[in-house]
């Protein structure tokens, strides 16, 4: 009996692995393997939007979307993905497109990654921003293409808050007069607060340029401690909440009337009626940072080609305008000259409203480089402890 | 043919065992030499001695709301399963095996609109006019919004552990103990609990090494502001800071901690 039972488990195990070796035959489609960072408006973006429109000019093609987590965590994901499939020497590689943020440029360049792919592709000509050619402080030129730019602001409910700051004095002696309802993240909850501790540390350090282009040098964090140390006292004024999202739910539930925020993140939201639409919001000076999402393809990839016609796809002016701009409330990833004038005049106030092209121009801000923005967190981590 | 028989089991076994060694052994005999490497592969102590530059804190806070939400868990556990074990009640015992059902990441989030400072709990207390809205107390942000969340969470797997325990004790006790006029209560401390002592410290070991590790309710229900669980900062340290080393060095020190507590309860009650 025992014995019966022991062959039986086997002829079972035997019969699994038969069944899942039959599935894996070869598959006469070509599949398009897309891994996304973001939240689950990224993944939905490639599902929804972008796959459904490639597959309508090419039929053959089945499009994958893996959505691998939200903020830089997600784009970290990626590279360890790629990194592992380099590392043993794999000469097809299972992602064919990534969307991945800025920060973790320098390392999938330093370990060769990805493809220099930009300069054979049809829009290569609107690939014209700033963060197209440097990725904080990386030189990112040829690698990718920015899909589209998220910018962090101030959002501000009107009804309490009637003259929302036009700088950080104000910001702060708001916060003063009004404890505990400016509301942000920390540093441990998401990019928002992030952006808002930089923002602060260009504020007060006068030092953006050095900050934002470089060349490292520690010597020039030296004024941080201090820095760190008045932040600390506005955060006794301040509620630091437990994530960007925390931060729109504060806001939309009336327990803070002001915070720093995603754009992208508050248009979306307003968009799905998640949010008060009395909110808006403002871009106090000296500004606050914004970042792209890159478009990538990695350098052995399995269908580079079929990657390379979906990025140009996306890179479109017409799909900029129509998906990036009118769709999601983002601000779009290659020449702005090329994509407005296809865009709505509804659209166009829905994303420029409280924050103008011209307020974009001049107070949208970059993040630290890597090295300083590491060492900012840190900084800010001693203070806090 | 006994021998054949021993064999086949034996490679029977294998993939199980190997699936444990390659997937779980080898990457945390990884992780613990990792923690003593330098980004460059040196051996250092840098990485230990950033966490006790930067998070000391945090394994004390950590420490304190696993120790302080299982105090809770006992508390009403074994009371709750005192009774259940003496009189019986089926509805109650659904009703507290329920959380068992609910993912972590669920009950971060429903505590979160709960406890919130304009959730639901404050609503319905200003309701009838006890606290003020525009200036409300917020159980949810704190450490004692994490320490609900998890002893509501880690309630269902100690009514599971402590009631099988209490079962196990067989009915002649207790009618001998009613015999001598016990109520429920002294039955349950004086005859339920030091018969099922060893089956209490393994149930409480292994909730507080899971609430050790917890890390989506933390996340969901925790501040951002003052001390942090480990298993935030460790996730921070990875993410955001691409450091390994550090991240490591909080495992393995979370990971002294949780064996700590085995090895304590395991020794105590086997002394007995």
């Amino acid at each position: 009996m025992r014995r019966a039972f022991a062959f039986l488990s086997l002829a079972t195990i035997l019969g699994v692995l038969g069944a899942g070796l039959a599935g894996c035959g070869p598959s006469a489609q070509v599949t398009l393997n897309v891994a996304t960072a973001g939240d689950t408006n990224m993944v939905e973006l490639q599902k929804n939007v972008f796959g459904p429109e490639f597959v309508k000019k090419y039929p053959n093609v089945t499009v994958n979307t893996v959505g691998t987590g939200p903020g830089d965590p997600g784009s970290r994901s990626i590279y360890d993905k790629l990194k592992a499939q380099s590392s043993a020497g794999k000469k097809s590689w299972d992602i064919d497109v990534g969307v991945i943020h800025q920060s973790i440029m320098a390392e999938m360049l330093k370990e060769g990654l990805l493809l220099q792919y930009v300069p054979k592709t049809t829009v290569a000509k609107y690939v014209v921003a700033f963060d197209a050619k440097n990725a904080l402080g990386t030189n990112v030129e040829g690698y990718v293409i920015p899909m589209f730019h998220s910018q962090t602001a101030i959002a501000y409910n009107p009804k309490y808050v009637p003259a929302p700051p036009k700088n950080f004095e104000e910001l702060v002696a708001w916060a003063k007069a009004n404890p505990k309802k400016f509301g942000y993240n920390g540093i441990k909850g998401g990019m928002s607060g992030q952006a808002f501790v930089a923002a602060w540390t260009y504020w007060k350090t006068g030092k953006y340029d050095v900050y934002a282009m470089g060349p490292y040098d520690k010597a020039n964090e030296a004024p941080w401690p201090g820095v760190m140390k008045e932040l600390k006292a506005f955060n006794e004024v301040a509620t630091i909440t437990a994530g960007n999202a925390a931060t729109l739910d504060m806001l939309n539930r009336g327990e803070i009337y002001m915070g720093s925020v995603w754009v992208d993140m508050f248009v979306l939201w307003k968009n799905e009626g998640r949010m008060d639409p009395s909110i808006q919001v403002t871009l106090p000076a000296p500004g606050m940072p914004g970042q792209p999402m890159y478009l990538v393809i990695p350098k052995e990839a399995a269908n580079k080609d079929m990657a390379q016609k979906y990025i140009e796809m996306i890179a479109s002016p017409e799909q900029q305008a129509k998906v990036i701009v009118e769709r999601n409330g983002w601000y779009p990833g290659i020449d702005a000259k090329e994509v407005l004038p296809k865009v709505s005049k509804e659209g166009q106030d829905k994303l420029f409203k409280g924050v103008t092209p011209e307020d974009l121009a001049k107070k949208g801000l970059v993040f630290p480089l890597t090295d300083y923005f590491k060492d900012l967190l840190t900084a800010y981590e001693d203070a806090m402890k | 043919m006994r021998r054949l028989e021993n064999a086949f089991w034996f490679a029977f076994a294998v993939p199980t065992l190997g699936i444990v060694l390659v997937l779980f052994f080898a990457p945390f005999l990884y992780s613990a030499l990792g923690s003593f490497q330098s980004k460059s592969g040196q051996l250092t102590l840098d990485n230990y001695a950033l966490v006790a530059r930067l998070y000391t804190k945090d394994v004390l806070y950590t420490v304190g709301i696993a120790t302080f939400s299982l105090a809770i868990v006992l508390f009403i556990g074994i009371l709750l399963c005192g009774y259940l074990r003496v009189y019986g009640n089926k509805l109650v015992e659904f009703l507290f095996k329920i959380p068992l059902f609910v993912p972590f990441v669920v009950v971060g989030h429903a505590m979160r609109v709960f406890l919130a400072p304009h959730g639901i709990l404050n609503s319905m207390v200003a309701q009838i006019g006890l606290i003020n809205l525009d200036n409300p107390p917020s159980l949810a942000y704190s450490w004692l919004g994490i320490s609900l969340a998890l002893a509501w969470k880690n309630m269902a797997m100690a009514v599971l552990l402590i009631l099988g325990a209490f079962r196990s004790v067989h009915e002649t006790y207790l009618e001998a103990a009613r015999n001598f006029g016990a109520g429920a209560i002294r039955q349950t401390l004086d005859v339920l609990l030091p018969m099922s002592a060893s089956s209490l410290a393994v149930a409480s070991v292994l909730m507080f090494t899971s609430m050790l590790a917890s890390f989506s309710i933390p996340l969901m229900i925790g501040g951002g502001k003052g001390a942090q669980m480990t298993m935030i900062d460790v996730y921070y340290r990875i993410t955001y800071q691409g450091d390994y080393g550090a991240a490591n060095a909080l495992g393995v020190v979370s990971y002294l901690l949780a064996s700590g507590a085995a090895i304590y309860y395991l020794r105590t009650v086997t002394r007995k």
